[in-house]
């Protein structure tokens, strides 16, 4: 049924810290490699090595240029961009099918390959890109939250997190229920300011973005270069003072 | 958007249809009449466009076979309720071309023929209207502008079929109404409120963000599907033959009809100002903007 559960159990969804995203596409890829199998999969590829390829993924790594604010320096920004989870979906609500749910249980956000028609009303619906269109398969992919690895009791239970989170060689993602207050996701979201991607909308996204910690603010090349002798240690106060003449 | 060719047939052949069988079902509120072979004629032409409409619509649909389903979510999606409101339609139109019976029973499939009519076309405007990814399609005058489009190239239509000298001045007004509803339309695209890249990112503040590198060296589904821009770079070019096309020249054609006497310009009418339209909706999706593309 497409339309949503008033609530869910669990919240669950990712956290992921643009401050220390380094744009490796490490959790890209990893997701690929995963999704390509079982429950998800596959994820097929046109031209995979030729002149244009072109595949569905479900986890897509943009880098863009901040301009210097104040005296926060420009810098570079990594940021990997997935399915949200949103606690107010509007890719489910305006499917005709039912093909794509929310659940109950967990929040997760699904969609069952055996009644989707690929009308690709839904990825219109989506704001943040999640939803891609499989089209050798004629049917819309989109992430699991890797729900074949979250509850397989057959894999350690160390691994059984998003391939995407295990991967992340500089773990600036993290799996978890953001509806539990004292869960780690909650209270590291909490703590550095978590934030929803385009709130406006109303899509009340569960997954949270930590924005980049201030930088300090760097002195100009000029500034940098004008020494000030008084505030020298002493020895090199006198170097300089024997060196100027 | 990507202007999906099926998807504007579907909404511009479909909508004439609709606008169609509302103009004839209504000419039955009236005093009892007997069909002539032009009323025969009218809903098979409503048919003919309704239901090449509805085909050409399931040709961008990845599983086609599974086209049925679409219609169990009417508690939640307009474009399930799209898909059983016209299949609905049927219901009335053929009853009335089957049953022609006169007093009550027919004025009263005539007035659902009209009701279910409008709320097909009611039903495929909300399709885009709903969708906050869009901005421009929340504009007040999206579900207004598809039912007189609808209004008016079904009028035309009809014109051609019974060719009656009072549908000139009728059809002139609806024309400038239409017109001047798209107008409004499309100023409003021009400026319609998108999100800020810092809120596409989570940024705190807001900040001069720039594309550094694309997560991928080619076109990918959303770029294809959500990132069309031909039609922005010719808007203004594309919004005059929609003017012409669809309003001005179909004017002169009908006011030349009736002032000439001349019934078969109101066929050249109706054929170009479903060029027009047709024109003018390939804009509503090809210029409209979808907010993914803060991303890129």
């Amino acid at each position: 049924m497409t339309t949503l559960p008033a609530t869910t159990a669990k919240k669950l969804g990712l956290l992921i810290d643009l401050d220390i995203c380094v744009g490796c596409h490490a959790c890209a890829v990893a997701c690929k490699e995963w999704n390509e199998q079982g429950l998800a999969g596959p994820l097929p590829d046109a031209d995979a090595y030729g002149a244009e390829p072109d595949g569905v993924w479900f986890n897509r790594v943009h880098s863009f240029e901040l301009d210097a604010l104040d005296q926060q320096p420009a810098s570079t920004l990594h940021f990997p961009r997935s399915c949200l989870h949103c606690e107010t979906p509007a890719c489910v609500t305006v499917c005709p099918t039912g093909a794509s749910y929310k659940r109950e249980s967990d929040g997760i956000v699904l969609v069952n390959p055996d009644t989707c028609i690929g009308c690709k009303l839904c990825s219109w619906a989506c704001p943040y890109g999640a939803r891609e269109y499989s089209p050798s398969e004629g049917i819309m992919k989109k992430c699991t939250l890797c729900v074949d690895r979250i509850y397989n009791e057959q894999i350690p239970e160390a691994q059984r997190q998003p391939a995407c989170v295990l991967a992340c060689p500089t773990q600036a993602r993290s799996f978890g229920d953001f509806g539990d207050p004292e869960s780690k996701v909650s209270l590291l979201s909490l703590a550095r300011d978590g934030a929803a991607l385009m709130p406006e909308l109303g899509y009340q996204p569960v997954n949270r973005y930590l924005p980049p910690r201030k930088k300090q603010p760097v002195c100009s090349a000029s500034e940098s270069e004008r020494l000030q002798p008084a505030e020298l240690p002493s020895a090199l106060r006198w170097l300089d003072k024997i060196l100027s003449r | 958007m990507n202007p999906a060719l099926s998807v504007i047939f579907f909404s511009t052949l479909s909508g004439a249809g609709y606008g169609l069988w509302f103009w004839w079902a209504s000419s039955l509120l009236g005093h009892n009449r007997d069909y002539g072979i032009k009323d025969y004629v009218t809903l098979a032409m409503g048919a003919v466009f309704v239901i090449s409409g509805l085909l050409s619509s399931t040709l961008h649909l990845g599983r086609k076979q599974r086209a049925w389903r679409a219609l169990s979510q009417w508690r939640s999606s307009w474009l399930s309720r799209e898909g059983i409101a016209a299949l609905l339609c049927f219901v009335p139109a053929v009853a009335l071309a089957f049953t022609p019976l006169h007093g009550g029973m027919q004025k009263g499939l005539a007035l659902a023929l009209m009701a279910l009519s409008l709320i097909t076309v009611f039903c495929t405007a909300k399709i885009y209207h709903c969708l906050h990814t869009v901005p421009a399609w929340r504009h007040a005058s999206v579900v207004p502008l598809y039912l007189i489009t609808a209004l008016y190239t079904g009028g035309l239509w009809l014109a051609s079929i019974f060719a009656i000298w009072t549908f000139a001045p009728a059809l002139a007004l609806l024309a400038l109404l239409t017109l001047g509803l798209m107008a409004g339309y499309w100023r409003n695209n021009d400026h319609a409120p998108m999100p800020s890249r810092s809120s596409a990112l989570g940024l705190p503040e807001a900040r001069t963000v720039r594309v550094f590198e694309n997560p991928h060296t080619e076109a990918n589904f959303i770029s294809k599907e959500m990132g069309h821009v031909l039609a922005r770079k010719h808007s203004s070019r594309l919004r005059e033959l929609c003017s012409l096309f669809g309003f001005v020249l179909p004017t002169l054609a009908c006011i030349a009809a009736w002032t000439l006497n001349l019934p078969v310009l109101y066929s050249l009418a109706a054929i170009l100002g479903m060029l027009g339209v047709f024109i003018g909706r390939w804009l509503f999706f090809a210029e409209a903007r979808h907010v993914v593309s803060l991303y890129y």
